[in-house]
């Protein structure tokens, strides 16, 4: 019988292990002054703004392509015995 | 705790987590990319128009969107994304954002006077030269469309490189539909009257339809220099005149049968429209006061 050698709590962890995207927008959010009633800031300098916005889309878009990626991923052999994936 | 101060505060508390945070960020900066949103391009013009920017123009997505946070009008955001469009499609007359969802605007220059009279109201330019070419408002206008476009082929293929004799030829073949460019060639009419002529905003397409208009717009050009070629110097039109006059009697000789019945710009391919070159005369290369601007 095969051995357990990697279980779905273990991708999970190793995944969390990765850090979060080093992004201006969420650096703005983060550095915002507070404002009464605004979810999202209104008093961000439009050309920061604008640069954090063509990387956020840049992400996004990295995101999805690697999305679609995953979801096609087509069965590769692996010395790992992962019993959630297993035939 | 007040509203405004609650709000403030779950803001604060998204931030604490980076994937609220991240969350928070797309929903400021990328709205557009949040899947799942639904809706009804011809009842929400501004989601459809930032849906289009974003896949096909991202500069002007990456200025519609700051603009949107910062609350401009819908007219203002309207001209934003129309003044965008213009700085990257040939062709970018619309009335209104709303106008996208029909897909990329498409403008056919072609000339249409078949299946009824030419007339002085609708092409009030063409009519002197469809005159020259031996047509009178009691004729089909066929006899004067195989007249041009064997004058056309003639000049095309016996004075190559000639930019004078192009545009004349470039004048006639747009006449009648012969340019061999598709938005050139085809009336808004008959273009529409296709009822699968809508593209689509893909990249692709849109590189697609620049390039009909592009081509569409120079063949028209040159068609425009040709024209004033003939308004514009006598000897010009004289010439057009009586190589159409003999033209026309070349081709209803019935020794040259298959050339009126064929495709008439194949029939350059056999040379035999070049037999009568050597009977046909025409004025030297326009050079000098010859504007060829339209």
């Amino acid at each position: 019988m095969a051995t357990v050698t990697l279980t779905i709590e273990d991708v999970i962890a190793s995944l969390e292990q990765v850090p979060p995207a080093d992004l201006l927008g969420v650096k703005l959010l983060e550095k915002r002054k507070a404002e009464p009633g605004r979810w999202l800031p209104t008093n961000v300098p439009r050309e920061q703004v604008v640069e954090a916005a063509k990387q956020i889309v840049e992400y996004s878009t990295q995101c999805q392509k690697l999305a679609n990626t995953l979801a096609n991923l087509e069965a590769a052999p692996s010395k790992h015995v992962v019993p959630e994936y297993g035939l | 705790m007040s509203i405004p101060d609650a709000v403030a505060l779950l803001s604060s508390l998204m931030r604490s987590d980076a994937t609220l945070s991240l969350a928070a960020a797309v929903a400021w900066l990328d709205p557009i990319a949040i899947p799942g949103v639904d809706y009804d391009a011809e009842a929400d013009p501004i989601t459809y128009a930032l849906d289009v920017c974003r896949e096909c123009f991202e500069d002007i997505y990456l200025e519609a969107v700051p603009a949107l946070w910062q609350g401009i009008s819908n007219a203002q955001f309207e001209n934003l994304i129309l003044n965008g469009l213009s700085e990257h499609l040939v062709f970018a007359d619309m009335m209104g954002i709303e106008d996208m969802v029909m897909g990329i605007p498409v403008f056919p220059i072609g000339v249409e006077y078949y299946g009824e009279d030419p007339s002085e109201e609708e092409y009030p330019r063409l009519i002197p030269v469809l005159k020259l070419l031996g047509w009178h408002p009691s004729l089909d206008i066929e006899a004067a469309q195989e007249v041009g476009l064997a004058l056309a082929n003639h000049l095309s293929t016996t004075y190559s490189g000639s930019s004078t004799h192009d545009d004349l030829a470039a004048l006639l073949y747009w006449m009648f539909n012969s340019t061999g460019y598709v938005l050139a060639d085809y009336s808004q009419y008959y273009w529409y009257q296709q009822g699968d002529a809508r593209f689509d905003w893909t990249p692709d397409e849109i590189e697609h339809v620049n390039g009909l208009h592009k081509e569409a717009f120079d063949a028209h050009d040159a068609a425009m220099r040709g024209l004033h070629l003939i308004e514009d110097y006598p000897e010009w039109a004289k010439a057009l005149k009586s190589n159409a006059a003999f033209m026309a009697d070349y081709l209803i000789d019935e020794s040259i049968d298959s050339l009126t019945k064929g495709n008439m710009r194949d029939a350059k391919k056999t040379n035999r429209t070049d037999t009568i070159g050597i009977y046909l005369d025409w004025p030297e290369c326009v050079t000098d006061g010859y504007s060829g601007t339209s």
